[in-house]
């Protein structure tokens, strides 16, 4: 077993830990847990195991296996980015939109906190 | 101009004298100069019967809400910063929510000077949709941002045709009937590219007024980062028609 094999397998352990950790938090659901879970537990497996995979690589016309999993992973990068980009931004304008109406609803209660007209009224 | 008369518009329709205007104020971080530009503002606009203040604190840290009431502002708060188009769209609904026939944006920092408010008002009352202030492009304003307004101005004019040598200046006035034509969603300093596109596309003609160019903080307003978003957003928006 290679240091790079080694280090791939400590990684993905201790992600698979933080994520159970994330699910034992409540920051995301069973399904997320049950998603992450497998994505490092494969690539433990493909770390220690790469032999499973060889077959793979010959009909995608993929030279070394490594450059498959290097592609997939770009792949899988490029999808979690878009998801967050996503996501934020619907985050930001639920925020914009909840900090706006709460800002226009003190307006309706009272006038406005200090709601006397200024300057004066021309008369 | 007297209370009490109607004017006739470009269309030939009847309407009453103005009588109220809300000054729109966004603010962040405001706290030590805000009380000084709302004690500036004139106490008697020729045309105008009434005249209120809004400060929107925009999630400022400092003191910026107690300075603005104490100066006898309505001021509404943001929880958090949202940025300067985000604040300036809740102070131009609250303006409208409270009557305000005439809106006003000015900048809390004392960058629009205030006794040019009588300038930027009276085009409206002569009939004008929307008026606003354009700087000269000279010192004061540090070189980076002569270059940049310069570069943005052009951009708006070539892909919409929109006729102002200052896109970013905000200091502007409109009647509030023309507000669902100018509403931006832009919540950055974007906004007043968009609100020019947006006037631009349903018809709303600005007449320009120059102003003095006041520049007291060097790293606020639209800097490189801000100008390269408003251009892609230029972009997007062309695209996007």
């Amino acid at each position: 077993m290679s240091i790079l094999q080694l280090a791939v397998c400590a990684f993905a352990l201790a992600m698979a830990y933080l994520s159970y950790l994330g699910f034992r938090r409540r920051q995301f659901r069973l399904g997320g847990l049950v998603l992450w879970e497998i994505i490092w537990i494969g690539l433990v497996v493909v770390s220690l195991a790469p032999q499973l995979f060889r077959s793979l690589t010959q009909p995608l016309h993929v030279a070394r296996l490594m450059d498959l999993v290097v592609v997939l992973g770009m792949l899988a990068l490029g999808a979690i980015t878009y998801r967050n980009y996503a996501v934020v931004q619907q985050l930001r304008r639920q925020l914009e939109e909840t900090v706006r109406e709460e800002a226009l609803s003190g307006l309706a209660v009272s006038g406005g906190q200090g709601s006397a007209p200024h300057p004066e009224p021309n008369t | 101009m007297p209370a009490g008369l109607l004017l006739v518009k470009p269309d030939g329709t009847l309407v009453g004298v103005p009588t109220s205007l809300a000054i729109v104020v966004p603010a962040y971080r405001e706290a030590t100069r805000i009380a000084g530009v709302l004690s500036a503002i004139p106490n008697r606009i020729a045309g105008i019967d009434a005249c209120r203040v809004i400060v929107v604190d925009d999630g400022s840290p400092d003191n910026t809400s107690a300075a603005a009431r104490t100066a006898g502002a309505t001021v509404l708060r943001h929880r958090v910063n949202l940025g300067v188009g985000a604040a300036l769209r809740t102070g131009t609904e609250a303006a409208i929510r409270l009557g305000a026939d005439i809106v006003v944006h000015m900048d809390a920092d004392g960058q629009h000077p205030p006794e040019d408010l009588e300038r930027l008002v009276q085009p409206l009352l002569a009939g004008a949709d929307a008026v606003t202030a354009i700087r000269s492009f000279r010192r004061p304003m540090p070189w980076l941002l002569i270059l940049g307004n310069r570069l943005l101005s052009l951009a708006t004019q070539a892909l919409f045709a929109v006729d102002n040598p200052d896109t970013q200046c905000a200091y502007r006035a409109f009647w509030a009937r023309c507000w669902p034509s100018l509403a931006w969603r832009s919540s950055d300093y974007a906004f007043a590219s968009e609100m020019l596109v947006q006037a631009k596309r349903h018809g709303i003609h600005w007449q320009v007024v120059p102003i003095r160019t006041i520049y007291l903080d060097r790293f606020k307003g639209t800097g490189v980062e801000e100008g390269v978003r408003i251009f892609r957003k230029l972009i997007v928006w062309r695209l996007g028609n």
